[in-house]
C-alpha cells in the first residue's frame, strides 16, 4: 500500500507538469506537446450531408510508468456526461445524451495504458450532440478525467485524483 | 383461493399440456386464442404457467414461471430474450380478469432475425423454464383474479412457434396505491402534471417512486425555504457550494425553485427498464421530464444520504430547463472538496444539490 501511495505521489508531480487540475480552463489551441499523456482528435474535415461524424480520441502513454484512467464521463464510455464543447459557426451546440447518478466507480472503470501503449477510441459525435446541419463545425474535448493514477499498483478508486488532459481541438464542416 | 384448490389449476394446466390439447400455432399466424390451428405439426415446443404464489399482495411482485417444453423427437430452437429477466416484452403474456383482456403496458418490441447467439436449442424432450414479473407490465392495480396464459406475440414469430399454454388463475390484491397514484395525478392534473410509468416499473416500483416523489418535493421545498433567508456563510451551505457569494446563493435558490415547480406542476415519467447496478438513475437534459431508474436505486434509503428521494432531486437538477446541471463529482467527499476548490463548479453539479438538499447530517 505504501509503495503504491509513494510511487503515486512521486509520479503525480511530475504528471502536473503535464496535466493542469481538473477545473482550469484548457486552451482551445493544443498545448505544448504532453509526454506521460499524450491526446490527439482527429475526424476528415469535410463531412457530406448524411455522413455520420466519427471522430477518432488516441491517448498515449508516453510516460514510464503505466497509467490507469477512469473512462467515466469521457468520449471513452460513450454519452453520460456533457464532455465536449461543440459550436456550429461558433454558436454553441447543446448536449443531447444522457447523465447519470452512479456508485463509486469500480477498477473495471478504468482504461489501463501501458508505458507506450496506445488507445484509439471512436467517438460518435452524433449521439451526444446534434451535428446534422450544414456548416462548420468546432468540436473540443475538455479533457476532464475524474481520476488517472500511475504505477504499477491495482488501481485504488477510494484515491481518486482529478486531472485534465490537453487535447487538440478540431474543426470540420457539412456540407449542405 | 386455496393453496391446494390452485395447485389443482395448476396441475391441470399442466396435463392439458402435457395431453397435447394445447394447441399449436403456425409461425405466420397472427395473434389470438380463436385462432386454434392444429394444423401445424411442426410446432414442437408446449408451454406451461405456473406460479408458486396463489395470491399476491399489492406491493408484491407477482411472479410467474413459464416452461417451454421440446416435444418433438428433434432439437428445436427458442430465442434467448424469452428467458432474459431484463427483458421489457411480455407481449406473449395474456392476462384476463373476468374473461377481459387487461391492458397491457410494457412494451412491443420488434426484434431483428435473431442470429445463432441469440437462440437457446432444446434437444427433445428437453424444458427450460423462464420468469416473467406481471405487475411491471399489466395494469393489475384492480385486483381479483386473473388468468394467466403463454399465447405468442404476433410481431416475434419465434414465439409463436410455441404453442399457447394453459392458463392458471391467480389472486391479487387491489393495489391501494391505485387510489393514491390517481389522487395524485388529479391533484398535478390542475398544474397539467402527472406521473406516468414506462419501461416495466412494477407495482412495488411504482408505490416507492410515489413516496420519492414525495419526499423529494418535501426536499426542494425545503431548500427554497432555507435559501430564502439572507445569504450567509452557514455551514450548510459552504459544505456543498463552497465560499459565499450573493450570486451563488441567489443561483442555487433559482434552482431549487425550479425543481420545486417540476414536482408541483409537470408530467414527470418514470421508466424502470434499467438494471445497471453501480447506477441509480439518469436522465436526458434535453428531454424533461423523464427519468430512468437503475438498480442501485432500488436498495437506496427513501431518504438521506444517497437516497430515493435524493436521487430524484440530483436527476431534476440535470434538465436544461431546470438547472442544467452538470456531474463534475460524485459521492459526498468528492463533492465537498469540489465546493472548496471550485464554487463555480459546485453550484452547478448535480450531488451537490442533491446534498444540500438531504442535509444528513444536518448542519445548520
Ligand atoms: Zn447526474
Amino acid at each position: 500500500m505504501n509503495r503504491i501511495r509513494s510511487a503515486q505521489s512521486l509520479s503525480l508531480f511530475a504528471l502536473g507538469v503535464f496535466l493542469t487540475s481538473m477545473g482550469a480552463t484548457v486552451p482551445v489551441e493544443a498545448a505544448a506537446p504532453v509526454e506521460l499523456l499524450s491526446c490527439r482528435l482527429s475526424m476528415p474535415t469535410t463531412l457530406g450531408r448524411k455522413e455520420p461524424a466519427v471522430a477518432l480520441l488516441a491517448l498515449r502513454n508516453s510516460g514510464k510508468q503505466p497509467i490507469a484512467i477512469l473512462k467515466r464521463n469521457t468520449p471513452l464510455e460513450g454519452w453520460l456526461a456533457d464532455s465536449l464543447v461543440v459550436t456550429r459557426d461558433d454558436q454553441p451546440v447543446p448536449y443531447i445524451g444522457a447523465m447519470a447518478k452512479r456508485m463509486p466507480p469500480s477498477a473495471e472503470e478504468y482504461l489501463l495504458l501501458k508505458t507506450g501503449a496506445r488507445r484509439r477510441t471512436r467517438v460518435m459525435l452524433q449521439k451526444g450532440y446534434d451535428v446534422s446541419l450544414p456548416g462548420r463545425y468546432q468540436v473540443h474535448w475538455k479533457g476532464e478525467l475524474m481520476d488517472v493514477q500511475l504505477g504499477k499498483g491495482p488501481v485504488n478508486p477510494a484515491l481518486a485524483q482529478p486531472q485534465t488532459v490537453a487535447c487538440n481541438a478540431l474543426t470540420f464542416t457539412r456540407t449542405p | 383461493m386455496s393453496k391446494r384448490k390452485w395447485n389443482l389449476y395448476a396441475a391441470l394446466a399442466t396435463l392439458a399440456m402435457a395431453a397435447g390439447a394445447s394447441v399449436a400455432q403456425a409461425a405466420t399466424s397472427g395473434r389470438g386464442n380463436e385462432l386454434l390451428d392444429n394444423s401445424n405439426a411442426n410446432a414442437a415446443i408446449a408451454t406451461s404457467v405456473q406460479s408458486s404464489k396463489a395470491y399476491h399482495r399489492a406491493s408484491e411482485d407477482v411472479v410467474i414461471q413459464v416452461s417451454f417444453t421440446n416435444t418433438s423427437a428433434s432439437a428445436v430452437t427458442v430465442p434467448q430474450w424469452l428467458f432474459d429477466a431484463d427483458d421489457v416484452d411480455r407481449s406473449f403474456l395474456k392476462v384476463t380478469r373476468d374473461g377481459v383482456a387487461v391492458n397491457y403496458t410494457a412494451a412491443l418490441v420488434k426484434r431483428a432475425a435473431p442470429t445463432a447467439d441469440d437462440l437457446i436449442v432444446l434437444s427433445p424432450g428437453e424444458s427450460r423454464t423462464a420468469s416473467y414479473e406481471l405487475s411491471g407490465a399489466f395494469d393489475l392495480g384492480e385486483g381479483g383474479s386473473y388468468a394467466v396464459s403463454f399465447v405468442g406475440a404476433a410481431q416475434n414469430a419465434m414465439t409463436t412457434q410455441a404453442g399457447e399454454s394453459g392458463s392458471i388463475v391467480i389472486g391479487v390484491e387491489a393495489n391501494p396505491f391505485r387510489d393514491l397514484i390517481t389522487a395524485v395525478d388529479y391533484q398535478k392534473a390542475a398544474g397539467a402534471g402527472g406521473i406516468s410509468y414506462t419501461g416495466k416499473c412494477t407495482a412495488s416500483e411504482k408505490s416507492s417512486l410515489v413516496t420519492a416523489l414525495t419526499n423529494a418535493e418535501v426536499y426542494a421545498a425545503g431548500a427554497v425555504s432555507y435559501l430564502s433567508a439572507t445569504p450567509s456563510p452557514t455551514a450548510r451551505y459552504t459544505t456543498w457550494f463552497g465560499a459565499l457569494s450573493t450570486a451563488n446563493w441567489n443561483t442555487v435558490k433559482t434552482h431549487y425553485t425550479n425543481i420545486r415547480s417540476v414536482y408541483n406542476t409537470q408530467p414527470i415519467v418514470f421508466d424502470c427498464s434499467c438494471s445497471k447496478k453501480n447506477t441509480y438513475a439518469y436522465v436526458y437534459p434535453s428531454q424533461p421530464y423523464k427519468i430512468y431508474l437503475c438498480g442501485a436505486f432500488w436498495s437506496a434509503p427513501a431518504t438521506g444520504t444517497d437516497s430515493k428521494a435524493g436521487t430524484l432531486v440530483h436527476e431534476t437538477s440535470h434538465f436544461t430547463v431546470v438547472a442544467g446541471t452538470q456531474d463534475y463529482a460524485y459521492g459526498q467527499s468528492a463533492a465537498k472538496s469540489l465546493a472548496l476548490s471550485n464554487p463555480a463548479q459546485a453550484i452547478m453539479n448535480a450531488d451537490s444539490h442533491e446534498y444540500f438538499a438531504e442535509n444528513t447530517p444536518a448542519q445548520p
